[in-house]
């Protein structure tokens, strides 16, 4: 029988009947006991494996409660080519680098490039598809948005695609045609997500699973012992298990199946011991804030990255991303399904609409424990987080905004007032949601440490704090990539704390993120990662 | 632009590929310094080439120099040894870490600044040195890897320039240009240039500056030039920060000490690198109350018409 028992450091259980304990027993994979060294002891056999930890700090492993790593290795990984605004500061220099990839291209090569940004590329001008042509008149070429919502295409990327001006739009999706119906280079939203793939299984197997292993890595090296797949489609089934069957530390891993299947079916799939399981669905009401695909009561602010970057019209206030009629259709017949919604929303028109439809839903169909999400929640208002906790919807806020975007989405997008409010995590808790916090990884790199420090100071990259009154406390922000996001999940009951009877998912870390200072918890470093009792990294 | 409460150390950070030039550019620092105390933290002491009679002492992961300056080793825990210095009664005028050879310079940039959110040190300087020879050479990954990690550098050294041949030099020159427009391009031979650029300009209590000849050629490279000016009168706090985004403009570093109205006689110290600037309190008070700027820019864009004229504007 396999055993291990933790001491001489501090544990933090962050849920539980446990006092301040300073020690854990687990057996086979899981956590039998929690408190003082000699407690402990006792409820062990005489020869388990000690793990000193030596003044440091045993956490329950973070939960990320919203990312896509299968999605991430695709978007990110080689060979696609970085061009963040972090790496390639300007559009001219993006430009440059595009020039570059192609003058190095094998004749047909597919090529791919992640992180075109509106509002942080300086001299950003959205690319034509005759800009890119003349550029890459050979290769299929397509240039993907930071937000992940949109791609720009040349000629040859439109034509392995199979869009063309016969093409209808489909459901969900924008392609933006010339006047004679031609696609004119932009497409975005579920159509995006399509073309992709073509670009993906051109370049084969061995590189996904490549990159899947270093995206695995990542998130474990962080201390991230479970996350979701969002947006999970059937055929990601085989990458997963082919990862469990190698031996991968892959975390646990909740799936949110895409609402785009024609026949609404959702796979039912519980892999191993609570390691890869169906959780849910995901839906997109709307898009990203980011390219003016989000709907609001109040328009975006005008200026020259709203009206000439981004292309809005004045007084722009934007839509759902499918029709409203069509959105309800899918919502019921999932809920009536029984599985648990998770319903990607932006702005506040969005959650008006979401939030109306739910209440009709749960009053024809009530179910007392349905913990239907919000995800990422960018403009939630006051009276809707109020009506939210009524309901019992929760939110999943994506705070890394503020830290990533924080500068443009005040000055040039929404204006202080609203950006004093985005992403309102305060709010929530003071109304008593139990929420939860993420990366929403690709879009931003995985780590909860990130997160809670995001969530508890609110600053943008250039130090301005959006919004004070909103930012959480230590105890709330760590429950929040722990305990409160396995309750979202639906998996409270053997995750998210150091209590007996859960899984033994650890993370060492070589500070204590509730007593440090807001501004210091990222420095803190993952020192270990537990898995189900198994040591999966080491610093 | 951020004021500080209080004079911080400042940290220049040096990276490179291996061979492109960082250990010669860190032995120029060592035996120019003057008589600053400069404490250079290297990957290996062995790639040190130190004069002999320069050394004070010497053992297995420090050297202490006579001029004052002190050499380690770069251990696991920068921020500690840094604190070290930090506390120390005889503290550093600049910290200098060179990357290592083969790690992205951007992990030590964003270690550094958590480290200035404490508020002890500033970040004053990223420099990359890209080896001109061999930078045509690199395949597409390498080549990329230079350029993306230029691009977040400051000051980007073209190092071996006399080994390229002037075709050459001339489209990496557009390679940058295009690819790295925040970072200044400096071409060099053996990391040869002007301490001033890497340090900064000291500011002289006793007034070297000669406001009848602002702009003079700056010794050790040509190709860089320097101007200054001084001023009894008190600075508007709004203006000078309209004047700073001029010279940010326009020149690569600046530094003065500024007295502004409705403040009390304790001046504040202004450092700028390439478009950073930050505005801090200085350690003692000044009696004379004399205003100076010193700013450092190339030849070609450093424009002395123009800068008077919006001095004057400032002082209007």
């Amino acid at each position: 029988m396999r055993e291990t028992l933790f001491h001489g450091g501090t544990v933090i259980p962050v849920d539980g009947p446990s006092q301040n304990p300073d020690a854990v027993a687990v057996r086979e994979g899981r956590i039998i006991s929690v408190g003082s060294l000699p407690e402990v002891e006792e409820s062990l056999g005489t020869k388990p494996v000690r793990i000193d930890l030596s003044g440091t700090f045993l956490l329950p492993g973070f939960i990320d409660a919203h990312s896509h790593p299968l999605w991430a290795a695709k978007t990110r990984g080689a060979p696609v080519v970085d061009i963040r605004a972090e790496t390639v500061p300007t559009h001219e220099a993006v430009w440059r680098k595009i020039e570059r990839r192609v003058a190095a291209a094998r004749p047909g090569e597919h090529l791919l490039f992640f992180g075109l940004d509106a509002q942080l590329h300086d001299g950003f001008k959205a690319p034509t598809r005759e800009q890119i042509d003349e550029i890459a008149p050979d290769n299929p070429l397509g240039i993907q948005t930071s937000n992940c919502h949109a791609l720009y295409l040349n000629s040859a990327g439109f034509a392995v695609c199979g869009i063309d001006e016969n093409t209808e739009t489909p459901v969900g999706s924008i392609i933006e045609r010339q006047s004679c119906g031609r696609p004119s280079g932009k497409i975005a939203e579920a159509i995006t997500w399509q073309a992709l793939e073509v670009f993906y299984e051109a370049w084969g197997d061995d590189r996904l699973n490549d990159e899947f292993k270093a995206t695995i890595d990542e998130f474990i090296r962080q201390g991230i012992t479970t996350t979701t797949e969002h947006l999970y489609l059937p055929f990601y089934k085989a990458y997963y298990l082919s990862a469990i069957g190698r031996g991968w530390p892959l975390p646990r891993i909740a799936a949110y199946q895409q609402a785009v299947t024609p026949d609404m079916q959702v796979e039912l799939m519980n892999v191993g011991d609570d390691r890869l399981w169906m959780a849910g669905v995901k839906i997109h009401a709307d898009g990203s804030p980011f390219i003016g695909n989000i709907w609001l009561t109040e328009p975006y602010l005008e200026n020259e990255v709203t009206l000439e970057r981004m292309d809005l019209r004045a007084g722009h206030t934007g839509s759902p991303n499918y029709p409203q009629v069509y959105f309800e259709e899918m919502v019921r017949n999932y809920v009536s399904q029984g599985w648990q919604m998770t319903i990607h929303t932006q702005g506040d028109r969005t959650i008006d609409m979401v939030l109306d439809l739910l209440e009709e839903v749960l009053a024809d169909f009530p179910r007392p424990d349905h913990r239907f999400r919000l995800e990422h929640c960018a403009l939630m208002r006051d009276d809707q987080i109020e009506r939210a906790v009524k309901l019992g919807v929760l939110s999943s806020f994506f705070i890394n905004h503020i830290t990533h975007w924080g500068a443009p989405i005040e000055d040039v997008l929404f204006g202080p007032k609203r950006a004093a409010h985005y992403v309102p995590a305060g709010s929530a808790v003071k109304q008593g949601m139990r929420i939860s916090l993420h990366a929403d990884t690709p879009m931003t790199d995985p780590s909860c440490l990130h997160l809670m420090q995001a969530a508890m100071t609110r600053k943008a990259g250039d130090g301005r704090c959006l919004g004070p009154e909103q930012c959480l406390d230590a105890e709330t922000a760590l429950r929040a990539v722990t305990i409160d996001a396995a309750y979202q999940i639906g998996k409270e009951g053997v995750l998210g704390s150091i209590s007996p009877g859960k899984h033994a998912d650890f993370v060492v870390l070589s500070g204590n993120p509730l007593s440090v200072q807001p501004d210091e918890i990222s420095k803190i470093k993952v020192l270990q990662t537990w898995l189900g009792g198994e040591r999966v990294y080491h610093a | 632009m951020p004021d500080q409460a209080q004079s911080r150390i400042p940290i220049v950070t040096i990276g490179g590929f291996l061979g492109s030039g960082k250990t010669t550019l860190i032995n120029h620092v060592l035996r120019q310094t003057d008589d600053q105390r400069i404490v250079v933290f290297v990957n290996d002491f062995g790639a040190i080439n130190i004069d002999y009679d320069l050394i004070e002492t010497a053992d297995t992961n420090r050297i202490s120099l006579k001029n004052g300056c002190v050499c380690c080793t770069l251990n696991d825990d920068l921020i500690s040894s840094l604190k070290l210095f930090m506390d120390d009664t005889d503290r550093p005028d600049a910290f200098v870490i060179e990357a290592s050879g083969i790690a992205d310079p951007r992990a030590l940039d964003r270690s550094i600044a958590l480290l200035e959110q404490t508020g002890s040190v500033r970040f004053d300087n990223r420099i990359y040195i890209v080896d001109a020879d061999q930078f045509l050479n690199a395949g597409f990954e390498d080549a990329e890897t230079i350029i993306d990690h230029a691009a977040a550098a400051d000051l980007v050294l073209l190092n071996k320039q006399d080994l390229a041949a002037a075709a050459d030099l001339q489209s990496l020159e557009a390679v940058f240009a295009g690819s790295a427009p925040n970072s200044t391009v400096l071409h060099t031979c053996h990391c040869r240039c002007s301490l001033e650029l890497i340090l900064g300009q000291r500011l002289s209590s006793n007034r070297v500056f000669k406001t009848e000849n602002p702009v003079e050629p700056l010794s050790g490279h040509h190709g860089f030039v320097s101007w200054s000016r001084e001023t009894k009168r008190k600075l508007d706090r709004s203006k000078f920060e309209q004047f700073v985004k001029y010279l940010a403009a326009t020149s690569y570093r600046a530094k003065g000490r500024i007295f502004f109205q409705n403040q009390t006689n304790q001046p504040r110290i202004f450092s700028m690198v390439g478009r950073r600037a930050v505005l801090e309190m200085a350690r003692n008070d000044d009696a004379e109350q004399i205003s100076q700027i010193v700013a450092i820019g190339k030849a070609n864009s450093l424009d002395k018409t123009r800068l008077e004229s919006w001095f004057e504007e400032m002082l209007r």
